[in-house]
């Protein structure tokens, strides 16, 4: 729809482009604030290092006798790919020396 | 003053602002995919690969070209394909058409496999074999590096570690500075950014949490680009460009874990670059010792490299040959804006040209 064939939606356009300008200077103070941000930081670590601690007790409670050691096995086998991806990246560069 | 705003928001959504954003969503899938089929259209063979990495040379559009091939070196965490947006908005289709023998580096999407990928490996490594495939391609010594965002940085780096091998170096909104004002340096101090936290969690930086993050600098804009596309849904010009401008915009890739450790800790929380202490390839690159002709293009309202810390590096270098141009656009518009055409690229065009001889 063209704006110009809807007044009603230029208007609109318009005091929405007014709003927006103000908005997103607001936005920008806020987001700017040291307070602000360290208040989000300490969210996003406190976020993080439960992360990591649920994925450790989620391994551990649901290992039954002999399963821990599969999931070791598991994340071993995982991070041998990575490795063996890893040393398959840096022979190539070596031959391209 | 936010129980004002708020209290227009509401009046403004009752008023028909839900009606626009309910369209604009709904047809948000239609518009990517419409834009999935527009970018990167240049046609070009890809004549080297390693993992997700791919070079590709586009076919020149002249008989002969000029002989000095130019690179494109894209940031590491957006596409390539904002060089080649759509035919008509396409930096590399108008220096092929001057005459220009252009080159595409796409890193690729980062896997698992290149968390522990270092920004030595990206430099002195992975961008290095690229620049020698070149020289074997084209029988040349030398190449201009042409790089965007982060890639403006990385050319940088490449010229300060291996002078012999560039040309000229194009740095088009890279930053040097990264203790500014600009947004992203506000959000990165380590009083509440804790890098290594999210690093050692996360591994690679996920796609959708970078574009949370781009989005999250001015989320309401998105309000303004459905009125956009409601005003102009039947304008085929139009809808083309922001198709193509939309998907690349959503469509982000991983940043490598190790990358982001050290692009974050010692350029956005040390600021080595700009001090000339970065140590890359176990060289301390200092941008001040660098000779290579140099042309700096930044961009007056760049919220993401803010122009000045961009145009500092015309200041620091040593090369007798150099040019600033600051444009009055933003981050983005000064690569695919209307006026882009019309003035930056002949002016970085000409720059080259003169000099790939």
């Amino acid at each position: 729809m063209n704006p110009d064939s809807d007044p009603l939606l230029a208007v609109l356009r318009q005091g929405l482009e007014v709003w927006e300008e103000e908005i997103a200077a607001y936005w920008s103070s806020v987001t700017r604030s040291p307070d602000f941000l360290r208040r989000v930081g300490h969210q996003i670590n406190e976020s993080l290092r439960a992360q990591q601690q649920m994925v450790s007790a989620l391994q551990t409670a649901l290992s039954q006798p002999g399963e821990q050691e599969i999931i070791l096995l598991q994340r071993l086998t995982d991070q041998l790919t990575r490795l063996a991806a890893r040393i398959d990246q840096l022979e190539r560069a070596l031959d391209d020396r | 003053m936010i129980d004002d705003l708020f209290a227009r928001w509401t009046q403004l959504w009752d008023a028909g602002v839900w009606q626009v954003w309910r369209d604009y969503t709904a047809a948000q899938k239609s518009i990517l995919a419409m834009g999935r089929e527009l970018v990167g259209q240049t046609p070009a063979d890809v004549i080297y690969t390693e993992d997700h990495l791919r070079l590709l040379h586009y076919h020149p559009q002249v008989a002969s070209p000029l002989p000095v091939p130019v690179l494109c070196v894209p940031s590491l965490i957006n596409q390539y394909y904002v060089m080649d947006l759509i035919p008509e908005r396409s930096l590399v289709g108008y220096l092929l058409a001057q005459g220009l023998d252009v080159y595409m580096l796409d890193w690729g999407t980062a896997t698992e496999a290149d968390r522990c990928r270092t920004m030595d490996e990206y430099i002195g490594v992975l961008l290095r074999r690229v620049v020698q495939v070149i020289q074997r391609a084209t029988g040349q010594p030398t190449v201009s590096l042409l790089g965007y965002c982060m890639g403006g940085m990385m050319s940088l780096v490449y010229a300060a570690l291996f002078p012999a091998e560039i040309a000229n170096l194009v740095n088009l909104a890279g930053p040097i500075n990264y203790h500014d004002d600009g947004i992203y340096s506000v959000w990165t101090r380590p009083e509440w950014f804790d890098v290594d936290l999210l690093v050692d969690t996360v591994g690679n930086i996920p796609a959708a949490l970078l574009n949370a993050t781009f989005h999250m600098v001015r989320p309401t804009n998105e309000l303004i680009q459905a009125f956009n596309y409601r005003d102009r849904q039947h304008d085929e010009a139009f809808m083309r460009r922001f198709a193509a401008m939309q998907i690349w915009l959503n469509d982000p890739i991983p940043f490598p874990g190790e990358v982001f450790r050290s692009y974050i800790k010692d350029l956005y929380q040390q600021n080595l670059l700009l001090k000339g202490e970065w140590l890359i390839g176990g060289q301390k690159i200092d941008p001040r010792a660098v000779t290579t002709p140099t042309l700096t293009i930044a961009a007056r309202y760049d919220h993401i490299a803010p122009w000045s810390s961009v145009a500092v590096l015309d200041d620091l270098i040593a090369s007798l040959d150099k040019q600033c141009i600051v444009l009055e656009k933003g981050h983005i518009g000064m690569v695919i804006g209307s006026d882009s055409h019309s003035r930056l690229w002949p002016q970085l065009s000409a720059w080259l040209s003169a000099r790939s001889t």
